[in-house]
């Protein structure tokens, strides 16, 4: 049987520069999963392929030690309590570090797009003009609500509230918001630092 | 010396001096301008107002991606620079508050801006913040606030007053029904039938009272006190029916008086016979010979 190593021993030097926020066990609370579920979500919305992508760059950032493959990413993921199948499994803290560094890097790679998506959908709100009508705008915005519907447990409160397009598509779009930021040149530790607001002692 | 970042919407323009012994780094802060693609007015001010911009910003841009409130600590920053987010979502109000030179010069700026342009200039502001030769004296904590600071600065008394409401209704209602009487219970031993005031003028066989003749005493008083049916059809099905009874009791029974006796009949709703009384002279000489 392999021998687990510790993880002081093998940290990336790509997560050091995420602190550990001051928790009360090292655990990440129910919010933070399910953000981080959800961010990704987004990002697999707005670029088909995303998820493959994810894997390959794991690999690139040397953090795949962490997020070894498929099935252990999916088994991360599904830490989210909101999830079908949700596997009550914890999510640590350099797991969720190592997803979020890789939020930052691929939403950097789709600044171009986000930007672009969020212009289109400001110029169609301004002129109160449906979503739908811009094909790319759509294509996302469908893409999110077949995942999110798909993954998402329709017996949970918090998901049930979603049964509405118009709902859940405000929601992609606060998604869409958020990866925008995640671009910036302090989103990753913006990022980071928003997950457990409200959570640390 | 001029230290200019530059985002598609937002530009920031910093003018300051350096000490002789800092060389390019710009320790100094002159006048910092602020300038939005699209939009008219621009932001200006001296180090306070950029101390409370850059604070302002960076909080309200940790608060956009958590949706938790992060309240301001320094009242005077507060007052300064004010971000909030407008309905829909999509809007930023970014307020400031220049302060007066006289009484009447007081000034307060506005600007709504979309979320890419708050974006850029959250961008522009981590960029200032990274480049250490720029101001490297102000800094911001961009760390996640604590669960006793999310929850607010409501005041206690706001936030107690559900329980107190709670519980304050809890007492009054327990206090009520202390006052209120406990309900009797009442032991079922008479019920009271309902009275039918019919007579049956019959050439047919008499009726049999099914229970006592003599009705005591309890059951008359709660025989006056019934109701009395009033509903035609309702009559019409305790006729047929009693008039069934009848037949099923007396069987093979010749008529052997043609007289009319006249019986009044207590029944309930289902027809059971509770009273038998005679109504006329006949009837009541007749009554014991009556099945």
């Amino acid at each position: 049987m392999q021998v687990k190593s510790t993880p002081t021993n093998s940290i990336p030097i790509i997560l050091e520069s995420l602190p550990n926020p001051p928790l009360t066990n090292n655990l990440c609370p129910r919010r933070t999963k399910m953000q981080i579920d959800l961010i990704l979500l987004a990002i697999e919305a707005i670029e088909l392929g995303a998820a493959e992508a994810m894997l390959i760059i794991a690999k690139q950032l040397e953090i795949d030690e962490i997020i070894k493959d498929r099935v252990k990413f999916w088994q991360i993921r599904t830490s989210n309590h909101l999830r079908r199948g949700h596997n009550r499994r914890e999510l640590t803290l350099i797991e969720a570090k190592a997803l979020v560094v890789m939020i930052s890097y691929l939403s950097k790679r789709l600044t171009v797009t986000i930007r672009q998506l969020l212009l289109i959908y400001q110029q169609l709100s301004i002129k109160q003009i449906p979503a739908e009508n811009d094909y790319r705008l759509s294509e996302y915005l469908e893409r999110f609500r077949a995942h999110f519907r798909a993954r998402m447990n329709p017996r949970r409160t918090l998901i049930a509230s979603y049964q509405d397009d118009a709902k859940l598509d405000k929601l992609a779009m606060d998604l869409l918001a958020q990866l925008l930021f995640c671009t910036g040149t302090s989103g990753m530790i913006r990022l980071w630092n928003s997950l457990f607001d409200g959570e640390v002692k | 010396m001029r230290r200019q970042y530059m985002l598609p919407n937002c530009t920031l323009i910093i003018d300051g001096f350096s000490d002789v012994t800092a060389g390019t780094k710009i320790t100094t802060l002159v006048n910092v301008e602020c300038q939005f693609t699209g939009i008219k007015e621009h932001l200006t001010g001296g180090k306070e107002f950029f101390e409370s911009l850059v604070k302002s910003v960076s909080d309200y841009a940790q608060e956009f991606l958590s949706g938790v409130p992060h309240f301001v600590t320094d009242e005077k920053t507060a007052t300064l620079v004010h971000l909030q987010q407008l309905e829909g979502g999509n809007l930023h109000r970014l307020k400031v508050a220049t302060p007066a030179q006289t009484d009447t010069e007081k000034k307060n700026t506005q600007i709504d801006l979309t979320t890419v342009q708050l974006f850029d200039l959250v961008e522009a502001i981590d960029q200032f913040l990274a480049d250490s030769n720029t101001l490297p004296d102000i800094t911001v904590n961009v760390g996640p606030i604590s669960k006793e600071y999310a929850l607010g600065r409501e005041p206690i008394v706001k936030r107690a007053t559900p329980l107190f409401v709670g519980v304050g209704s809890i007492a009054v209602f327990g206090i009520i029904s202390y006052f209120l009487p406990i309900p009797e219970v009442k032991k079922p031993d008479n019920i009271p039938p309902e009275t039918q005031t019919k007579t049956t003028p019959t050439n047919t066989p008499t009726p049999k009272p099914q229970a006592n003749s003599t009705p005591s005493a309890e059951v008359q008083s709660a025989i006056n006190k019934s109701l009395a049916i009033t509903d035609s059809n309702q009559l019409r099905f305790l006729a047929r029916k009693i008039q069934r009874q009848i037949r099923n009791k007396l069987g093979e029974t010749i008529l052997v008086n043609a007289d009319n006796l006249v019986y009044r009949l207590t029944v309930d709703k289902q027809g059971l016979i509770y009273e038998v009384k005679p109504m006329n002279k006949l009837a009541t000489d007749k009554l014991q010979t009556t099945p």
